[in-house]
């Protein structure tokens, strides 16, 4: 038996049980979450451990052989990708516990929690593209619901702008997956990728490859697709803010295109400069544009909604490089920027809960009197701005190194000197709601609260100190998955037939 | 593969905790227990490994470096010291710091410190040293801010110093990289300084062991700290782990990367630089008032004596100075706090305000006085037999340099000063008259005595059984060649009865006189004088040195800073600085501000477009989307 299963069937579980659980014992339901939440996170690491033996591991849904039947796939990409979302998941759930004091309904917000979380596991497990659409659209629509959880005017819109332009992806993909079905006959995505490979680069080809990039750029949140993040990140609970910025967007949008482009469309550097060329494009102009308007914001929330924006571009410029250093400098990209927004998020939550104000203008003093809050976001943001040795520091130096060994200087430059902008706007938070001084009546955050924000900060040390580790362990097995492109169909189909 | 995760804890667990520490303030003492406790535990693990084998690991090479952990039985001995002292000086600053302010910040750097030190002491490759002795200097700077009174000057001062000193420092390894070849050690076989580049190399990097361990010229910010900060931030930095780490790389680019031993004129160098610290240090602090700036001018004449014995490239010699290394460590830390102690119950330092204290504080007066004994080098205490090891080395000498009198000489003389200065500290702390104020003071805590009295017992341990002991086990290991010759000083059961009998003697004079003065009345011409000016305080004992006419004038220009690398690079960059302010500061101010509303202005644009409207938004959607698909389909 496989472990294969249980990363999804494990929330959706819970996410079943947790009315029923919410009935009698309100508390429990916390309880319950978190220890899911910490079980998940003890699978995730049980399989970035099994992928270490195995390149490929997969489980067939129902016995059924591909490509008629669903398989589950699980290389060193999703072991990370679900690692990742388990870290934040299980962050975000013991904040919540005492965040959601002012909130009704609590057992909902767990279910959906749990739902969402349920929903990215899939996504990053299955092998087949329906599929993955069916565990997308589980995430996305429990999103849509979690970001109008406090059903005041400001969520109310925020939700309902952001289901409007994601459903307009999730359509997109939807209608991709169409034209692929009626060309293909297949859903298995190595099935697709070996029935691709028959047509070549055509017409239908790029078409499909770019409608889909298209929804994905959408749930990744692009600019120029990125209007709906600034709005609806904020406006969710604290703990789903971490979430959606932490993990969310980087699967629903940056796994997918990563998955489609390099292991089903077998996609690289040397046969698709363009592609590649599009999506750096695509990177620095997320980078510098939401970085420049995170400068000029007033609510805490919001500016960190940007600088999500921001972050996301260095992800894709790191794919967009293509090579072995830029691929596996967005791997790390994503883990380091997980923790330190998912923190950074958190701690907004902290302040929000203490002051019950977002402002940055009405903010002011609370280094002292939140100490650990105001230390766990300066190790946040010093991690995004790639200050060493913290893990931020690892992924960005991944990244110009990657930049550097494909002869692209003025790139590896542009991508330093636009740090500086990230630097600018954590300089902004810090200022005006740690250092600047101010009567602002605040408490020191719950222990709880407390804890979920140290556990990433030891995270974000630690990892960056092992950074050769990480490397070794994690991120470069990752790294060499997604590079090993079409070689992804035959082991899957190799693993089949040999009964494993 | 065990050793080599004690390594890496013994470096990451200080610094995870102590932040931890800081972070849970409710849980801190704790938490640096433990942080220290294993940490301790670790480097005995560490040091005993290196007794019978060499740990080496490589981390990771990049770019052509190794960033690798090398512990030999040097690195084992230095790491174990580490650990002591900062188990030892963290468990006296429990009470002594606690309520004063900047607490909370004081503790996390002790154990930032502790670890940057483990990893000085167990990294493999200069390079990669480079980095902790760099988180070394910033440690530093942040713990001598958190002052009894105002320190920023003197941090300041420290961070200038010790920065330059450590650009020196890269400086000569960069050169060392470019001309050998490799930054790892121990180089086999070892460089020989053939070339000016190479010598240059070696002096570079020397300059930033000597500033750290505080050899004139670059001493002078040990005795500003010295005024503003707390006894134990100086016991714990200058007075033992800045010396075992400047000392321990002095040896290891002496004696493990660079062959001196062919060139006699860098040793020379290197004796002199010993012989003057050792003087001029002393005669300083001979004349001072103030506790603190006595015990640091101290601590700058003791580097003498190692430098000293380093340089003289004769085994017994550097032996000698490996071991007035860590007896130094241990009596300097000693007298700091117990001075500290003082302070603590006395609130003062200046001499002339305190006396008498003896009866009150009587742990403390015996730890200090056993400290100041060994400090000066009086037998059998731990200070002898490591200056007697390195006068043999001196004399030794003698076949290879004609004038080796005059270091000799230089260092006996020192020793007798020093034992003059601190005469009078023993006699303005703790004999004399008590002025009135002091009749409350008690004996010092608990966390503070235990410190102290250990110490004070190590410096007898270590001295009367400085061959069974410290040279056996600790010591000689540590060298990596044979010493012969230190066997004609054995101390004898005679010589302790001598000397125990003479102290005996002393001990129960002073406490039968001089702690209890006696009183007459003053009488001048039928005026009543206040007792106070009629009490006979210490500082005042050397004072007719100070008018002794050329002397004067050396005093008058050191206390005016003249002996002050700090004051001359004040000078010279002064001129340099108007220049720069004048010309290029504008522009690049003027620069700034543009670029600075250039940026403002376009997040402002492209907040502006952000209107928040729901059409306008999925317009831009729909425009990437067809952008897109155009560019890949067309």
């Amino acid at each position: 038996m496989t472990i294969i299963p249980l990363y999804f069937a494990i929330p959706l579980l819970a996410a079943f049980l947790i009315p029923v659980i919410g009935k009698f014992a309100k508390t429990f339901t916390w309880l319950f979450t978190t220890a899911v939440s910490f079980a998940l996170f003890v699978i995730a690491l049980y399989g970035v451990a099994a992928v270490q033996e195995f390149p490929l591991i997969v489980c067939k849904m129902g016995r059924w052989a591909p490509p008629l039947g669903i398989v589950m796939v699980l290389d060193a990409f999703s072991a990370f990708m679900a690692l990742v979302i388990s870290i934040v998941v299980f962050a975000g759930a013991l904040f919540s516990y005492r965040y959601l004091s002012h909130y009704t309904g609590q057992w909902k917000f767990y279910t959906l929690y749990m739902l969402i979380t349920a929903g990215m596991m899939g996504v990053v497990l299955t092998g087949d593209l329906f599929n993955m659409f069916v565990f997308l659209e589980i995430a996305a629509i429990s999103s849509y619901a979690l970001v109008a959880f406090g059903v005041d005017a400001e969520e109310l819109e925020a939700s309902f702008k952001y289901m409007v332009m994601g459903e307009i992806g999730g359509l997109t993909f939807l209608l991709a997956i169409a034209l692929i079905y009626a060309r293909t006959s297949t859903l298995n995505l190595a099935d697709i990728s070996n029935v691709m490979q028959m047509f070549g680069q055509t017409t239908f080809f790029w078409t499909v490859l770019g409608l889909m990039l298209f929804a994905f750029s959408i749930k990744a949140a692009f600019v120029p697709f990125h209007s709906w993040l600034p709005d609806a990140h904020p406006a969710a609970p604290a703990p789903v803010s971490s979430l959606l910025s932490g993990i969310f967007i980087k699967v629903l949008g940056i796994y997918t295109t990563a998955r489609m482009v390099f292991n089903v469309f077998g996609l690289s550097r040397a046969n698709a400069p363009m592609f590649f060329n599009i999506l750096i494009v695509l990177g620095l102009l997320s980078i510098t544009f939401a970085g420049l308007t995170a400068l000029n914001q007033k609510d805490y929330k919001r500016l960190l909604g940007y600088s999500s924006v921001s972050q996301i571009g260095y992800i894709m410029l790191g794919f967009g490089i293509g090579n072995y250093y830029g691929v596996a400098g967005a791997i790390f990209f994503i883990l380091a920027h997980a923790l330190a927004k998912g923190l950074l998020f958190l701690t907004s939550g902290a302040v929000v809960h203490a002051t019950g104000t977002r402002d940055l203008n009405k903010l002011a003093g609370l280094g002292e009197k939140m100490p650990t809050t105001a230390w766990s976001f300066r190790f946040g943001g010093l991690s995004l701005i790639g200050i060493p040795p913290l893990v931020g520091f690892w992924a960005k130096f991944w990244i110009i190194l990657g930049a550097l060994k494909a002869g692209m200087l003025w790139l590896a430059i542009t991508a330093i000197v636009l740090s500086g902008l990230t630097l600018y706007y954590y300089l902004k938070i810090e200022n005006s709601v740690f250092l600047k001084k101010g009567k602002v009546d605040a408490k020191p955050a719950p222990f709880t609260m407390r804890i979920a924000m140290v556990f990433l900060v030891v995270l974000i040390v630690v990892l960056g100190l092992g950074f050769q580790q990480v490397i070794d362990f994690v991120v470069g097995p990752a790294a060499n998955a997604l590079l090993r492109g079409l070689e992804y169909s035959q082991l899957v189909f190799g693993y089949v037939t040999t009964g494993f | 593969m065990g050793e080599i995760s004690a390594i890496f804890y013994v470096i990451l667990l200080p610094i995870a905790i102590g932040l931890l520490g800081f972070v849970i303030n409710r849980l801190r003492t704790e938490l640096d227990f433990v942080a220290f406790l294993v940490a301790l535990i670790l480097s005995i693990r560490i040091f005993v490994a290196t007794r019978t084998g060499i740990i080496s690991y490589n981390l990771a090479s990049m770019f052509g470096i190794d960033f690798r952990f090398y512990a030999d039985s040097l690195a084992g001995l230095v790491v174990l010291f580490n650990a002591i002292f900062a188990i030892l000086i963290w468990f006296y600053s429990l009470r002594f710091m606690s309520k004063k302010p900047g607490e909370r910040t004081y503790h996390m750097y002790l154990t930032i410190t502790l670890a940057a030190a483990n990893g000085v002491v167990l990294s493999g490759n200069l390079i990669f040293l480079l980095i902790f002795w760099n988180v070394l200097v910033f440690a530093l700077y942040g713990m001598l801010l958190i002052g009894k009174t105002d320190s920023t000057f003197a941090a300041r001062k420290a961070l200038t110093i010790i920065g330059i000193a450590d650009y020196a420092m890269m400086l000569g390894i960069v050169l060392l990289l470019v001309r050998a070849g490799t930054a790892n050690f121990p180089v086999e076989p070892r460089v020989l300084l053939a070339d000016p580049w190479l010598i240059a190399s070696y002096v570079l990097i020397v300059v930033g062991a000597l500033a750290k361990a505080g050899a004139m010229p670059l001493h002078s910010w040990i005795p500003e700290a010295a005024k503003s900060v707390p006894a134990s931030t100086m016991a714990y930095l200058p007075a033992s782990l800045d010396k075992l780490l400047g000392i321990y790389l002095l040896m290891r680019v002496s004696y493990f990367i660079f062959d001196i031993s062919g060139v006699t004129s860098v040793r020379i160098v290197l004796m002199v630089i010993g012989s003057v610290t050792i003087i001029a240090a002393v005669m300083m602090a001979m004349v001072q008032k103030e506790a603190m700036r006595l015990l640091s001018f101290h601590a700058v004449s003791q580097v003498g004596y190692m430098i000293l014995g380093i340089g003289t490239g004769i085994p017994v010699g550097i032996a000698g100075g490996m071991f007035h290394m860590i007896n130094n460590t241990i009596y300097k830390t000693c007298l700091f706090l117990s001075a500290g102690s003082v302070e603590y119950r006395a609130r003062a330092t200046e001499l002339d305000r305190l006396g008498g204290l003896g009866v009150k504080m009587p742990l403390t007066m015996l730890s200090f006085i056993v400290a100041a004994f060994a400090i000066s080098g009086v037998p059998p205490f731990n200070g002898f037999y490591s200056k007697w090891m390195v006068y043999q080395g001196v004399v030794e000498l003698g076949d290879q340099i004609s004038f080796w009198p005059v270091f000799l000489i230089a260092a006996m003389f020192g020793s007798v000063l020093t034992l003059a200065s601190f005469l009078k500290m023993i006699h303005s702390l703790f004999l004399g008259e008590r002025p009135r104020e002091l009749d409350k003071v008690r004996e010092a805590r608990f966390e503070m005595v235990v410190p102290t009295l250990i110490l004070a017992a190590a410096c007898i341990l270590f001295g009367v059984f400085a061959q069974a002991i410290p040279l056996k086990h600790l010591i000689l290991p540590a060298l990596s060649f044979p010493v012969s010759g230190i066997g004609f000083w054995t101390p004898a059961l005679a010589t302790i009865l001598m000397i125990g009998g003479l102290l005996i003697g002393l001990l129960v004079y002073l406490l039968g006189t001089a702690m209890k003065p006696r009183r007459a009345r003053v009488f001048i011409g039928g005026e009543v004088m206040e007792e106070e000016a009629a009490r006979i305080t210490g500082p005042n004992f050397y004072s007719s040195v100070h008018t002794v006419d050329m002397l004067e004038k050396t005093y008058s220009f050191g206390e005016g800073g003249a002996f002050d690398f700090y004051n001359y690079l004040k000078g010279a960059t002064g001129a340099l600085g108007v220049l720069l302010r004048d010309v290029v500061d504008k522009l690049i101010t003027t620069l700034y501000r543009v670029i600075g509303e250039i940026i403002q202005n376009l997040g402002r644009l492209t907040s502006a477009l952000h209107t928040g409207e729901l059409y306008g938004y999925i317009g831009w959607i729909f425009l990437g989307g067809i952008i897109i698909l155009l560019m890949l389909v067309f």
